[in-house]
This record gives C-alpha cells, structure tokens and sequence, in this order.
C-alpha cells in the first residue's frame, strides 16, 4: 500500500517536469514582457509535429532532434516578436491577449490543415518504457523531462544572472524607461525573450509529444496548465516553473487517486482560484499593478 | 477644536519601517504644511490616513471617530478628501463628468448636482474646458481637476499631495490664492509641498518627517529657524528657493 | 449626433426584425447566433469593457445557465419559462458573490481567476449526475427557428438597452472611474467593491439568459459545449473589434465575425478558421481601437514602461 502511494506521488513529481518546461517558457515571456501567450500552447504541440516528422521522414531521434526544433523555434519566435507582437506588446494588455489568441488560431487550424484533427504520438522504443530502481517504475521520458527542467532552470538562471544578454532582460524586465536610457534596445531584448523562450516551450513540447498522444487541440489545454503553474511558483522566477509543476503533478496524481479522474480539474482549478484569492497579490506577496 | 488626530502610528513595508509612531493633530480650520526629503514617509502618511493602506500600529481620529481598518470609500465619504503626488484623473471620462462623479456619490442629484459642478469648475478656472475629455488635459489643468474633485465631496479636511508641483510661476500664484480661498470657507488642510514659499506662506504650522519620523512641529518661522531641520533637509533647498 | 445615432439603431433593429422574410432558413440560423453572441459580447462588455475588467471566465454563467434551466426542467419537471427564471437569477447572485473576491484581483491575476473559476465550474458540473454529469441533458423539441430568432434578437436588444443605460447613468460613470483608476475612485467615495460585484452580476445575468434560450434551441446540451472557453474568447474579441466599452460595439463585432466566418467558409470550408485567426491578427495590428474607435477603449491592465510584475531570479 505504501508502496503504491509511493508511485503515485513518484508519478506526480516526473509529471512535473513536463509541466514544468512548459512553464519556464511561459513564465519567461510573462515576467519579461508581461505579455501572456495564448499561443503557448500551440506552439508546443507544433513542436511536437516537427519531432514527428523529423523522426518519420528523417528517422531522427527526438532527443537528437531537440538543439535543431529549439533553433529553428528561437529563430521563429525571434521573427514573430520583432515583426509583429512588438508592434502591440508595449500598449494594452487586451490587444496582446487578442494577438496571440488569433495566432493560437492561425497554428491550431493549420495543424489541423497539414496533420489532420487525429491524435498522434512519437513513437520511440523507448516511449512507453521505464526505469526500475528500488522497485519504482522511472518512466523514461517523464524522467529525462524533469532532469532536463532542472538543467534548463539552471542555465536560464546562470544566463539571466551571469550574461550580459541575460542582464539586459532582466533590465527590461523591472522597467522599460530605465533600460531604454541604459542604452538597450527594448524591440530586440524582447525578441530575444520570446525567441529563448519559444525553444523551451518547443523543447517541453517534445518531451509532451514523447508522453502523451496529441492532436492540434491540445494546445489549449497546455496553455492553460502553464498559466496554473506559473502561478503556483510565482510570476518570473526561474525556479518558480519547477516548484509550480511538481506541486501541480503530485496534486492531480494524489488527487486523481483519491477523488478519482474526473475531479482533477476541480482540485487544480479550485486550489488555482483558492490561493488567487487568499493571496491577491500573487502567491510571493508581489502586488500586481 | 480637534478635527484630525494621528497617535503612534506606524508603517511597516516589508519589514521595513517607513513611519515611526507619528503622533500630531489638526486643529479644524487650520492649514498644516508637512515637509520632509524624498522618502521621508510623506505620501505613506497620507495614504494611511486616507485609508488607501492599513497602519502598521497606531490609531488615526478624524472627527472623534477611528478611522483605521475603514476602507478609502468610507473615509472618503466621512469628509476627508485627497488629491494624489501623481496626478490621478478618470482619463474614460470628461472634466465635467470626473467632478461630477465625486459630487453624485457625496449625494447630490438634479440641479443642485449640476450647480455644485458648475461651482468648483469655477472655482478652479476650468469652466471653458468642461465637456473636454480628461485625458486631453495639461498637468497643471489635471491638477486643479483634481481638487476640483476633492472638494465635491464638500471636506472637511484635505490632504494635498503636492498640487503645485510642475507649476508655472503664474499659475502656482493662483493655486496659492486659490488654497487661500479655501482656507477662508473654514476648510482644515493638510498640504505636502517641496516648495518652500508655497509652504511659508499659507501654513499656520508646520510638519518636518525626516527618515519616518516627526522631528518637528510649529509654526513655519520656529520650524525654518529649527537647526535639526536645516541638517535634515531645509537649510539647502530653503536657501535656494529664497 | 444623438439622433444620427438613434435612427442607426432603428434602421438596423427594423432591418433585422424584417431578415426572415427576405431570406432563407440558413441565413436566419446564422443571424440566430449573430445575435446570440452580440448578446454574450454585450454581457462581456459590462465586465471586461466598462469596468476593465478582462474575463476569461464568463462562459461559466453562459454554461450555468444553460445546465441549471436543463437540470430544473428535466429533473423536478417545471416549466421551461420558469426553470429558466430561476436559473438566471441564481446564476445572476453567484456572479455577485463570486465578484466579491475574485474583483480584487487585477489584471492578469483577474483574467487568470475567472479563467479557473469556468473551468472550476465545468469541472464541478461534469461531475454532477443532477447537471447532467458527462452525458448532458435532452429538452423536448419545442418552437421554431424563427421563434427562437425573435427571442435572441430580443435578448441583445435587451443587452444593448441595459448598456446603453449604464453608460448614460452615473454608475456607468461610475464604473468608468474604476476603469481609470480604482484608487482615485474609492477616494472620492465609491464602493468600488459593490460597484465592481453588481457589473460581473449584470454580466452573469445576461449570460445565464443566453445559455438558458440556447439550451432550449439546440435541446441538447452537454457541458463540454456550453462551457467551451473559446465562447469567452469571442465575447472578448468581437468587444474588442467593435469598440470595448462602447454599447454597439459588441453588436458590431458580432456581425463581424459573424459575417466573417461565413465569408471564411465560402471560400475555404477548412481553412475558415485559419482565415478568421488571421482576420483577427489584422484587425488587431491596424484596428487596434476597434472600429468605433472612441477614446473609451481605455487602457486595459497596463501602462507602458511600468511592469506589473518583473524577472526576480
């Protein structure tokens, strides 16, 4: 019985890592730009095709595959920040939540076009296996999910800390006047955030593809866990995604147990709006403007 | 008569004390200048009397009644007005429509509601710009709708939050005949200025918060001449603005 | 100006209350639903659009008002008219209590909430056998498309009346303010709390009516639809296209889209909503006032420059 439990809350701690990653990404762009993506999503499951067709097509590994999609995703998201959110993202908060909402539309329906609505899944050997050790099952994407969110969270936070690139966000993050007098180029420290964190939005989108079936609506639902766990851990910090998503994936696993599945939603949506309330501002004590 | 009475209060941010058991009184009528260096603690002091953010510890008595834990609404509405350091207009309505406002939830309706704004925009010179749109304002235009909007709720006591700040000469002579007429129709002040001059001529007493605590209280003559006063702040800024 | 404006709306009230007899059984559909969302929209509007408050949540009265009427009418057998009365008010008082708390919240911290309080809400109906639980709920089959055409139609005139109201009143003003500002409000003596609570009332008021005339319409509901987020996000953009905060902004936007997204399928029937999601991008990047384009759009949740939150480590 023990036993069991003990799975179970192991389950939950490695789903935290997907959630996690995803998070990071999410968290990153919110902190910064305090722009809230709806797109996030989409963007991850996007990713998770690529992996797909990179494996089908090319035969290559998904982890393999991972520094390309991030490329690739940094380039795209550098693009689209520079092009067209950097147009709205300074304004108003409606406008920036109306972009990305039509450009969640625009990914999801073209996935739709080019995958079709069915449920798909990377296949790798190694996709439905696991690790046994002190006769826990590891499985072994939900493992490498969260060592990987470990080692990202510490890069993003040595890159915030220690680069000047780094710096210079975190500059622009607290206030834009003061930077653009520093001398930083606000259009391009932003593009450079929603660049990085385009790629670790595409690397948790892998990972995602690798655990779960996906279609091109799953993309909704995915945002929405970011926004839960990013609240969890609190708004730009870089360990705030993993605290978030390990305490969002024993809940539900606890919770799925114990209340069963379909109450899942109710314990994270009701514990979500229970701590909103009880800490208005913020769970950190932040207040928000 | 006592119309104000602050005992021991204190403000905490964070573990930080920002205000240190501040204990004064306003005498009703009176104009009370209170003065201080940047983060001496002035605005947190309006605030929490205002009732826009909870003391620490202490207790604030306006008219003989606690006002901590009330929430800015309710001490609005009790006759205790404020303006804002930046200046704070409802930019989605028009000059009209801000004094207006302030005027209907104080509880006037009809004729008497559309006098009383006609009254204060002529008051503080703004009749020909009325129907304009808030946002369109210039400062100096937002700050005396700001007071136009503070004295709607027809107070008996007003905290003004440097009104005259970003005022050219000319139009800090109107504001400063302006606070005087207010003073004549037997409204209590108090009045947070950098400006020396404003503050030596129109203050009855005045105030000095130096790093969160009071460190002197009585007339502008006593408290300018005060040695601690000029270390802490005056004797610099005051020389200048001679 | 005033009546320029009061000949437009009698034009196009007539014009619609005469769309049936000019056209075809599908078009009146699609005017059904027009106004249905021009009657969402408007209900958004009060909340997110006046007092600046961004719901993400407001399908959950849409969704409540629908399952409530559903369960009443089916499980304790009353009448349809009635079982819906009650559960628009009841949905109506919810939006009141749950306004009290979930309104101190600001900005994304607000959005966010409401989002979690409609998923809270599907999660909790889905998991009720006496809501129709994952299975949904069947109503007879009662009336006419037209029937229900003049019923919508009547619901966002409704909607459209108690906007123009409000905005016409000092507690328009009132909530305006709040928009502004909310600290200079309560110091001029506004119950920004009450003021705030009776909007998202007034919201959930109209979206109740809509999900309980929706209900009856389709005469099978199941909760998956009628708390779909996406119907939060098209109240949120048609408010935002027509003009946030303006009375015929939500009625624009909502032949807008609507309009759109049948133009989107004539041309491509699978690439329609890819075209309206580009739709919207462009509307967004060069109509960002919305095409009433007053200065009423207001300010949303941010200034420039000035973060609410920041990148600490």
């Amino acid at each position: 019985m023990m036993h069991l439990w003990l799975q179970i809350i192991l389950n939950g701690l490695l789903q935290g890592g997907i959630l996690g990653i995803s998070a990071l990404a999410f968290s990153l762009q919110w902190g910064v730009m305090n722009l809230i993506n709806l797109a996030h999503g989409s963007f991850q499951i996007l990713a998770a095709y690529l992996a797909l067709v990179l494996l089908q097509r090319l035969g290559l590994d998904p982890f393999l595959a991972m520094p390309l999609v991030f490329l690739i995703f940094f380039a795209g998201g550098y693009l689209l920040q520079f092009g067209i959110i950097n147009r709205v993202v300074s304004g108003n908060l409606f406008m920036t939540l109306l972009l990305t909402y039509g450009l969640d539309f625009v990914l999801a329906n073209s996935m739709i076009l080019l995958f079709t609505a069915d449920y798909k899944s990377v296949n790798t050997s190694y996709a439905n296996s696991s690790w046994h050790l002190l006769g826990l099952q590891f499985p072994i994407v939900r493992t490498l999910a969260l060592v990987f969110l470990l080692i990202l969270s510490l890069l993003l936070w040595l890159f915030l800390e220690y680069t000047r690139a780094g710096r210079a966000i975190r500059a622009t993050s607290m206030s834009t006047e003061p930077a653009r007098l520093m001398g930083l180029r606000i259009p391009k420290v932003y593009a450079l955030t929603f660049g990085l964190s385009s790629g670790l939005a595409a690397v948790g989108g892998i990972f995602y593809g690798l655990s779960n079936a996906f279609s091109p609506a799953a993309g909704g639902p995915l945002t929405v866990g970011a926004f839960v766990v990013t609240i969890l851990g609190g708004v730009g910090t870089s360990w705030g995604p993993l605290v978030g998503g390990i305490i969002l994936g024993v809940l539900d696993a606890v919770g799925s147990v114990i209340l069963g599945p379909t109450y899942v939603n109710v314990i994270t949506f009701g514990l979500l709006l229970l701590i909103l309330i009880l800490r208005p501002n913020g769970i950190l004590g932040r207040a928000a403007a | 008569m006592t119309i104000l009475q602050v005992e021991n209060l204190s403000k905490d941010f964070g573990g930080l004390r920002v205000l240190e058991n501040i204990t004064f009184s306003l005498a009703a009528g009176s104009v009370v200048g209170l003065i201080g260096p940047n983060g001496a603690g002035k605005s947190t002091l309006v605030n929490l009397i205002a009732g826009a953010d909870r003391p620490t510890g202490g207790e604030i008595l306006f008219a003989s009644r606690r006002l901590a834990g009330l929430p800015a609404w309710r001490v609005a509405r009790l006759g205790l007005a404020r303006t804002f350091q930046i200046t704070r207009v409802f930019t989605d309505l028009s000059l009209g429509d801000n004094i207006r406002l302030a005027a209907w939830t104080r509880g006037l309706r009809g004729k008497g509601l559309e006098a009383e704004v006609r009254r204060l925009a002529d008051l503080t010179e703004l009749s020909d710009k009325i129907a304009k749109p808030s946002r369109d304002l210039t400062l100096a235009d937002q700050k005396r709708l700001q007071l136009a909007r503070a004295l709607a709720l027809k107070p008996k006591l007003l905290l003004l939050d440097e009104v005259m700040a970003g005022l050219n000469p000319s139009e800090l002579d109107r504001a400063i005949q302006l606070l005087a007429k207010l003073r004549n129709e037997g409204i209590t002040m108090l009045v947070i200025e950098h400006l020396m001059r404003v503050i030596m001529n129109i203050s009855d007493r005045v105030l000095v918060l130096h790093q969160g605590s009071l460190i002197a209280d009585g007339p502008p003559a006593e408290v300018v001449a005060s040695s601690q006063v000029q270390e802490a702040y005056l004797g610099r800024r005051y020389v200048q603005n001679r | 100006m005033k009546n320029k404006s009061l000949i437009i709306a009698v034009l196009a009230l007539l014009c619609a209350f005469l769309l049936p007899l000019l056209t075809n059984d599908y078009i009146v559909q699609v005017a059904t639903e027009i106004a249905m969302y021009a009657a969402l929209a408007a209900g958004w509007n009060l909340i997110g659009g006046i007092t600046g408050y961004p719901s993400f949540g407001n399908v959950a009265f849409f969704g409540l008002g629908a399952m409530l009427a559903g369960a009443f009418s089916v499980n304790w057998h009353w009448p349809y008219w009635l079982a819906g009365i009650v559960a628009v008010l009841l949905t109506g008082v919810l939006g009141f209590i749950l306004g009290l708390p979930i309104l101190r919240l600001k900005g994304h911290y607000f959005s966010i909430a409401t989002l979690a309080l409609a998923e809270a809400t599907l999660a909790i109906v889905t998991n009720l056998q006496f809501l129709g639980g994952g299975k949904g709920t069947s109503l007879p089959l009662i009336g006419s498309p037209l029937l229900f055409y003049y019923i919508m139609l009547a619901i966002a005139c409704l909607s459209a009346l108690i906007t123009y109201l409000i905005v016409h009143s000092q507690y328009g003003n009132t909530l305006l303010a709040i928009k502004s500002d909310e600290s200079a409000a309560q110091a001029v003596g506004i119950n920004t709390v009450l003021a705030k609570s009776t909007a998202f009332a007034l919201s959930a008021f109209l979206g109740s009516m809509v999900g309980v005339v929706y209900a009856i319409w389709q005469s099978y509901i199941d909760p998956p639809t009628v708390f779909e987020p996406g119907i939060t996000v098209l109240m949120l953009v048609m408010t935002m296209i027509g003009g946030a905060g303006t009375v015929a902004g939500p009625i624009i936007g909502a032949l807008i889209i609507g309009i759109m997204t049948q133009l989107a399928m004539a041309v491509s029937q699978n690439a329609s909503s890819l075209i309206l999601g580009l739709a919207i991008i462009v509307v967004v990047l060069f109509l960002p006032q919305g095409i009433l384009g007053s200065h009423r759009s207001g300010k949303g949740g941010k200034r420039p420059g000035k973060h609410s939150f920041s990148w600490r480590g």
